[in-house]
């Protein structure tokens, strides 16, 4: 292919992939708190 | 003394210092051989392109340098726009007449060599793939020749798409195609 004379230099630097984000820890449901009697 | 960019450039010399255009893909479109189920460059070296990305990489001799070499010829081609290209079709064509000529849409990144007609980059990708292509088509009539030309099907294109995981589409839609599987710059900035 003839793409003619060279004319100017650029750079393209794609962003990177987004990294996964951190998946949160599953939340245990805590059990009932004991109710103590006051 | 003067020095052989040739044989220094990318060692000691890597050529004007790359202007930052910012992070999306330049699209450019380019001419390529189907051979063995790939597309094969034009070039004398027959570079097999991979899906997707393709690295640059000198194989001048003696000096193997980084490509694009600012003084070489090395780099992933493209033009800037498809009717540059359209020009270039029946002169490659006529060169080797056996072979089927394929029409693909690339995106071009990392340090790229801007030229008056199109782009040679350090890293492109196959975007899309034409199943077209334009041929000149002669007729007499009444003793006048007239010029026109027909768009021949390219039977191996369906199962380059696949090989490239790229959408096949009529040359009318080729742009479009190539717009809706990424975020490019439609042209050099």
């Amino acid at each position: 292919m003839n793409i003619g004379r060279p004319v100017r230099t650029v750079e393209i630097v794609e962003e990177p992939e987004p990294a996964n984000e951190p998946k949160e820890a599953p939340t245990v449901p805590l059990p009932d708190q004991e109710r103590v009697p006051a | 003394m003067q020095l052989d960019l040739r044989f220094w450039d990318g060692m000691f010399y890597d050529g004007p210092r790359p202007t930052s255009i910012g992070t999306r893909p330049v699209l450019g479109f380019r001419l390529n051989w189907y051979s063995d189920g790939a597309l094969v460059s034009l070039s004398n070296l027959g570079y097999t392109w991979n899906p997707g990305q393709n690295l640059a990489r000198c194989r001048s001799f003696p000096t193997k340098h980084h490509a694009p070499g600012p003084a070489c010829t090395c780099g992933l081609y493209a033009c800037h726009d498809l009717v540059q290209l359209l020009r270039d079709v029946a002169s490659c064509a006529a060169s080797r007449p056996t072979e089927q000529l394929i029409i693909a849409g690339v995106a071009g990144r990392g340090v790229v060599r801007v030229h008056e007609r199109g782009w040679r980059a350090q890293y492109a990708r196959i975007v899309a793939l034409c199943n077209e292509l334009p041929v000149l088509v002669f007729r007499q009539e009444g003793g006048r020749i007239l010029v026109g030309h027909e768009l021949i099907r390219q039977e191996a294109a369906p199962s380059l798409g696949e090989k490239y995981g790229v959408p096949v589409v009529p040359l009318n839609d080729l742009f479009n195609a190539m717009r809706s599987v990424g975020d490019f710059a439609e042209e050099m900035p």
